[in-house]
């Protein structure tokens, strides 16, 4: 093992102590056990002579030390305020000092922030508990917002924060546990909400200094910049990301080009890089250089919002200039090493966040993958010794940035289940252009705050909107071309895993001159094949599937037979603004994952939000081939406007649509028919709950579910003329177990139907108590989607 | 040698990669399902007025196994009769038939014939 290895070798092994006290969790004992005994081992060597031995306990020491970092900085302690939950939102009172700046999320009348907050007592149920941890505190619309630093005493709901489920994309809990939350506290309008003071703690007073300080900057922004190049230059110099819309974020996901909008390594590159030229053409001596530039970029990473984004490329950064300062070549990997070890010892839960692992990754790539792929676009050991031509810097630059995109693909497809080629040429544009911006934002900022006019404030505004208009409308362009991004199903992390393995061990043995292009080659087409058969064997399933989403009170149901054929039935609610619809957050993510990229039949049971809103994401992204809904069909005037945009839609894109009442068989889905039973025939209730559309499905093994939509007990009572046929295995019940119809109709409508098991779609405390005891009277298995999170049967 | 195998070994994930994407072509270009609709395919077991007639027998209360709560919801029946129905059927035992209600007190004939009516 070569020098340059030692010291990241045993460092890797810290990060690997840290990972299994991250997914052992129960193992944390044993790693105190370990760090003790390695510790006692050590010193049993007397100085000198080092056996191979030394070298084990060294390594099981680095491990262990990972292990019990991880475990005393990122487990719950005794005392934690998450111990106090026991139910679902229980009121409570917490008292506690704000930890970080606040963030603003959603918009209008669901506009709300969110912030840690260190807790220091709790009041619940009548008792005082003197606590610690953090909680993360969800605050919706209160006029002002805390500070950082602020004193709180603030009544709400705590409960624990959501798992990931089948359907479930984002998995809040283990994101929080990374961060040492473990509880979350939802406060109303309506809470109690108190700023009882202000801590006087060094740390928060220096990070208030800092807000204000931002906020001037912020405002200076937007004096001389307005819409989107305020938006942008705000998150690239500030870190402050309210400026930047959906569409915007959409835009620069589908290009690849996210890294640029959040303040990370680029950028602090980029401030070094000014930091550094200004020093030198001030003859300023190496020593000093070197200072201020660390000093230069840690301030500029504290003072654009200190997100661990930031602070981990000053950390590498810092690193590198120190290194170049040594005269030492640095090696980049111990560089990197260093780093990590740094950043994972006082924060043992990044490890785990896909930020801190992209970073890494793309670094790793840039610097060890680039020659690879040179040898495709760059000519051999440039003969021609004049190489400042515009082609090689391009060459270059399309190199490093196909090893960035390769070296990060298959944990960005993990995380965010997609995957971009146009980054390659997005790439090429974004960096110069992000280079452009934050120079100029910068100066901007200081010519505003000191009035030290370098350059007129106009002329660095119209530079910067020239940037960020250029940046935008190339962005799209290269959206627009085919093959641009793919959005594919997420490998599982023993895929990626392996599949990194394989590209370290191709790496290492093509490592020779011309065999590199030969490296190249293989590793796009493993990595080809890799997500190719990965979404091949997400096949259909072996017998027909249904899937009953957890999306609270609304409605959405996923039938997959066994010959790929796929039916969806209402499609949960609208999105509003700065909340996805659950077309858009739910049901497309799961049926991107199950490799479904067509659907057979939509049904719309009735034109209500919450089964209707969905759909309007899930038709523009996916193709279509029928559409039903009831011919009986009374819509509330509220309702008009969006159904008759969702004909339209349906119309343009050439969707068959037809209407169905009572009596009516849809045939045609291979192995599944669907039994009409709503609404009837010759009359309507004049309701739109009344007259959704209810139907019986059977699969060709005899397995029946109803879904009874809506109705109510006019409806309930029609269905009921079909009698014994309403016999099925599986009852959706009516209208999200809500709704206070006469006990003995729900009486006999379930003794007709006479079902195992009753899937209701609400949250757990929003069914009517009356319906859960009927069905546990008759012994039926009740299954809520608030509280087992989405539902599946085979 | 090395070369024979770098190539066969290219040829053969090149190959791999042509089959999987032909999988997912076909996967996803296949037809849509012929959905077509048959009218009145089902048939009604019961008619409107069968299921009211329905309804309103099992909504008919039996005066045996019916609790005070359950006696209430009959309209004409307070807190008062009801219990003191309950209480004659545990001193005399169950009814043997609906007219044993007349016995109790403050149940008369106009009352009876009013009550009859929801009960089994």
């Amino acid at each position: 093992m070569t020098r340059k290895y030692f010291l990241p070798f045993f460092i890797v092994l810290f990060l690997a102590g840290i990972i299994s006290a991250g997914v052992f969790k129960e193992v944390f004992p044993l790693g105190s056990v370990m760090i003790f005994a390695g510790a006692c081992l050590l010193f049993m060597f007397p100085a000198g002579k080092k056996p191979v031995l030394f070298y084990i306990f060294l390594g099981l020491f680095f491990l262990s030390l990972g292990f019990f970092r991880y475990g005393s900085s990122n487990f719950p302690r005794e005392n934690d305020i998450s111990t106090l939950v026991s139910g679902v939102r229980e009121d409570i009172l917490v008292s506690g000092v704000v930890l970080d700046v606040p963030e603003e999320k959603g918009a209008s009348y669901l506009k709300h922030t969110v912030f840690p907050l260190k807790v220091e007592a709790a009041l619940k149920d009548g008792k005082t508990y003197i606590l610690s941890g953090k909680i993360l505190v969800d605050l919706y619309n209160t006029r002002e917002n805390p500070g950082i630093g602020d004193r709180l005493v603030i009544g709400g709901k705590i409960s624990l924060p959501r798992e990931a489920d089948e359907a479930f994309s984002f998995d809040r809990k283990t994101y929080l546990s990374h961060k040492g939350i473990y509880s979350v506290l939802t406060v109303s309008k309506t809470s109690l909400y108190l700023r009882t003071g202000v801590s006087k703690s060094p740390v928060y007073r220096l990070r208030r200094v800092l807000e204000r300080g931002r906020g001037c900057a912020d405002r200076v922004l937007r004096k001389y910049l307005s819409g989107t190049a305020a938006g942008i230059t705000a998150a690239v110099t500030l870190g402050k990301r309210g400026g930047i819309t959906p569409q915007l974020k959409a835009l620069f996901a589908e290009t690849g080009t996210t890294h640029i909008l959040a303040v990370s390594g680029l950028h602090i590159c980029i401030v070094a890089g000014i930091l550094a030229f200004i020093l030198k053409t001030l003859n300023v001596p190496r020593g000093a250089m070197c200072f201020f530039t660390i000093a230069g970029v840690l301030l500029f990473a504290v003072f654009a919002g200190s997100r661990a984004s930031s602070l981990r490329a000053a950390v590498m950064v810092s690193f590198a200039a120190v290194g170049l300062f040594l005269d030492r070549k640095p090696e980049m990997i111990s560089l990197l090493a260093l780093s990590a070890f740094v950043i994972t010892y006082f924060s043992p839960g990044q490890l785990f966040m896909p930020g801190f692992i992209l970073s890494y990754l793309a670094v790793i790539a840039l610097v060890y993958l680039t020659p690879y792929i040179d040898t495709f676009f760059l000519p051999r050991r440039s003969s021609s010794a004049m190489s400042f031509s515009v082609t090689r810097y391009f060459a270059k630059g399309v190199s490093v940035s196909c090893a960035a995109f390769l070296g990060t693909m298959p944990v960005i497809a993990m995380y965010f289940r997609i995957i971009t080629p146009a980054s390659i040429i997005a790439n090429l544009a974004a960096v110069p252009i992000l280079f452009i911006i934050v120079a100029s934002g910068l100066s901007l900022i200081v010519t505003g705050l000191t009035g030290f006019m370098a350059l007129p404030a106009g002329v660095i505004s119209f530079v910067i909107n020239a940037a960020v208009s250029s940046l935008v409308a190339f962005l799209g362009f290269i959206r627009s071309l085919p093959f641009s991004s793919a959005r594919v199903a997420s490998p599982g992390l023993p895929g990626v895993l392996a599949l990194y393995a394989a590209v370290f061990a191709a790496a290492v043995f093509f490592f020779r001159g011309k065999r590199r292009k030969v490296f190249v080659l293989i590793i796009t087409l493993v990595m080809g094949n890799f997500f190719v058969w990965n979404e091949v064997f997400q096949g259909p399933p072996d017998s027909t599937r249904v899937t009953f989403f957890d999306i609270g009170s609304a409605d959405a149901f996923l039938l997959e037979a066994s010959d790929g054929s796929v039916v969806l039935i209402d499609a949960g609610r609208s999105g509003r603004e700065g909340i996805q619809s659950d077309g858009e957050r739910v049901i497309e993510p799961y049926l991107r994952q199950r490799g479904i990229r067509k659907i057979d039949l939509i049904l719309l049971t009735h034109a209500h939000d919450d089964h209707m809103g969905g759909l309007f994401h899930i038709i523009r992204e996916f193709d279509t081939g029928c559409f039903i809904d009831g011919a009986v069909s009374t819509i509330s005037t509220d309702d008009r406007k969006p159904y008759n945009r969702l004909a339209e839609l349906i119309e343009k894109k050439g969707i068959r649509h037809f209407k169905v009442k009572s009596g009516d068989i849809i045939e045609g889905i291979a192995g599944m028919s669907f039994y009409v039973l709503n609404p009837p025939e010759d009359f309507s209730y004049k309701d739109p709950n009344n007259d959704s559309v209810a139907i019986k499905a059977v699969d060709n093994n005899g397995k029946s579910i109803l879904f009874s939509a809506d109705v109510g007990a006019e409806a309930i009572k029609g269905i009921l003329c079909f009698g014994s046929f309403l016999k099925a295995d599986v009852i959706k019940m009516p209208h999200h177990g809500k709704g206070a119809y006469p006990v003995f109709i729900l009486r006999q409508f379930l003794d007709f139907a006479d079902p195992d098991e009753a899937v209701i779609t609400n949250k757990e405390n929003g069914v009517n108590k009356r319906i859960i005891e009927e069905l546990e009277k008759k012994n039926i298995d009740i299954r809520i989607t608030g509280r087992s999170g989405t539902i599946i049967m085979q | 040698m090395r070369d024979h195998f770098e190539k066969l070994v290219l040829i053969i994930l090149a190959v791999m990669l042509f089959a999987g994407s032909l999988i997912l072509y076909k996967r996803n270009t296949r037809p849509f399902s012929d959905i077509t609709i048959v009218q009145n395919g089902i048939k009604k077991e019961l008619t409107l007025a069968q299921v009211e007639n329905l309804l309103k027998e099992k909504n008919k209360i039996d005066i045996n196994t019916a609790s005070a709560k359950d006696l209430e919801r009959i309209p004409g029946v307070g807190a008062v009769m009801s219990s003191r129905i309950v209480e004659y059927r545990e001193n005399n035992g169950s009814f043997t038939s609906n007219e044993q209600l007349l016995e109790i007190e403050g149940i008369g004939e106009k009352k009876f014939a009013v009550i009859k009516e929801y009960l089994k």
